[in-house]
């Protein structure tokens, strides 16, 4: 088997591993719900520094004109699970993997706050246009960024070895 | 950089384009490609798939069972990612390839998602004739595939290609 069909094989494996245990109860109810509920803390953190008045609570943010409920899927854990799975499945030392899942996840998650920050945005303010932003814009940024950013780091990976 | 970067958003501007306006003729196609699939399943009652704008909505034809409407375009925004990605690079022959692969789970995904409503959506139905399991199992598949599954199967075919034209 080639290298590439084995980094492959790694790397649907690991995403089966990582990401099927988030569609079970316990999961959902300890780790992805808390971290929603912190990035809807988050996200009205920013919204309220650029002066919309938004009320947080658990995983929803809300005001007058439009509220958004962050679920699993839009919180950016899939694809840090995603991005880990493919680092991890990558012929790279470990020290290199550990710094790649490392600023990978914190730039999926900057790039998972502007998505929520921005949704809200456009849910308020042109709610014609949330579902489309909601789906096909925004999830293909967030995959977009998670692609681009392993590409970019398994040159440098296969350069240094 | 600037260029390829210039590149993968005019792919990205295509594949949104594709993704918006041509689901009347898209989701039919992959209806008429996912309905043999699922005539497998015989709980289904032969369903007849139809594409009804960005929808795709199924009746049975040979028993009593109810209808449904599986909104199709959720399953095929994944054609955005794999227009920009490949037009990075700008060789035609290995996006076509990828386009049939990722076109083949779109029909795929349709016939999972298909299954998942009735097993789940469809209130006392869905527990009457599939085993609490097989709801779990068909849910389960149909999660995992948008969430990360649709996502994968387009990085896949594009790391293909990438390490094939390297190799070259």
């Amino acid at each position: 088997m080639s290298a590439r069909w084995k980094f492959l094989l790694r790397f649907a494996l690991l995403l089966a591993l990582f990401e099927i245990p988030l569609l079970t109860q316990p999961v959902d109810q300890y780790v992805v719900r808390p971290l929603s509920a912190g990035i809807a803390a988050a996200s009205g953190e920013l919204l309220r520094f650029v002066n919309q008045k938004v009320t947080v609570n658990g995983t929803i943010i809300a005001a007058p004109c439009f509220a958004v409920d962050i679920k699993n899927g839009c919180n950016g854990l899939e694809t840090m699970l995603f991005l880990v799975a493919a680092v991890l499945a990558f012929p790279a030392t470990a020290a290199q993997r550990i710094v790649a899942s490392f600023l990978g996840i914190l730039l999926i998650q900057i790039v998972n706050l502007i998505r929520v920050t921005t949704l809200y945005l456009v849910g308020c303010h042109r709610r014609e246009w949330f579902e489309s932003f909601h789906l096909a814009i925004w999830q293909t940024i967030v995959f977009a960024t998670a692609v681009l950013f392993f590409a970019a780091w398994s040159r440098r990976a296969v350069a240094r070895a | 950089m600037l260029l390829r970067a210039l590149r993968f958003v005019a792919g990205a501007v295509a594949g949104f384009l594709f993704w918006w306006f041509a689901p009347p003729i898209y989701n039919q196609a992959i209806a008429f490609a996912a309905a043999p699939i699922l005539q497998i399943d015989k709980r289904l009652c032969g369903p007849r798939l139809q594409g009804e704008g960005r929808n795709i909505f199924v009746s049975p034809r040979l028993c009593v069972a109810p209808t449904a409407n599986v909104p199709a375009d959720q399953l095929t925004y994944n054609i955005i990612l794999l227009a920009a990605l490949f037009a990075m690079r700008g060789r035609l022959l290995p996006f076509v390839a990828s386009c049939f692969v990722v076109m083949l789970t779109h029909v795929l995904s349709l016939a999972a998602t298909i299954e998942s409503a009735y097993a789940t959506r469809t209130a006392s139905w869905g527990d009457q004739h599939f085993s609490p399991i097989e709801q779990d199992l068909w849910v389960g598949t149909e999660y995992f595939w948008r969430l990360a599954g649709m996502f994968a199967i387009v990085f896949a075919c594009w790391w293909i290609a990438q390490s094939s034209g390297r190799a070259k």
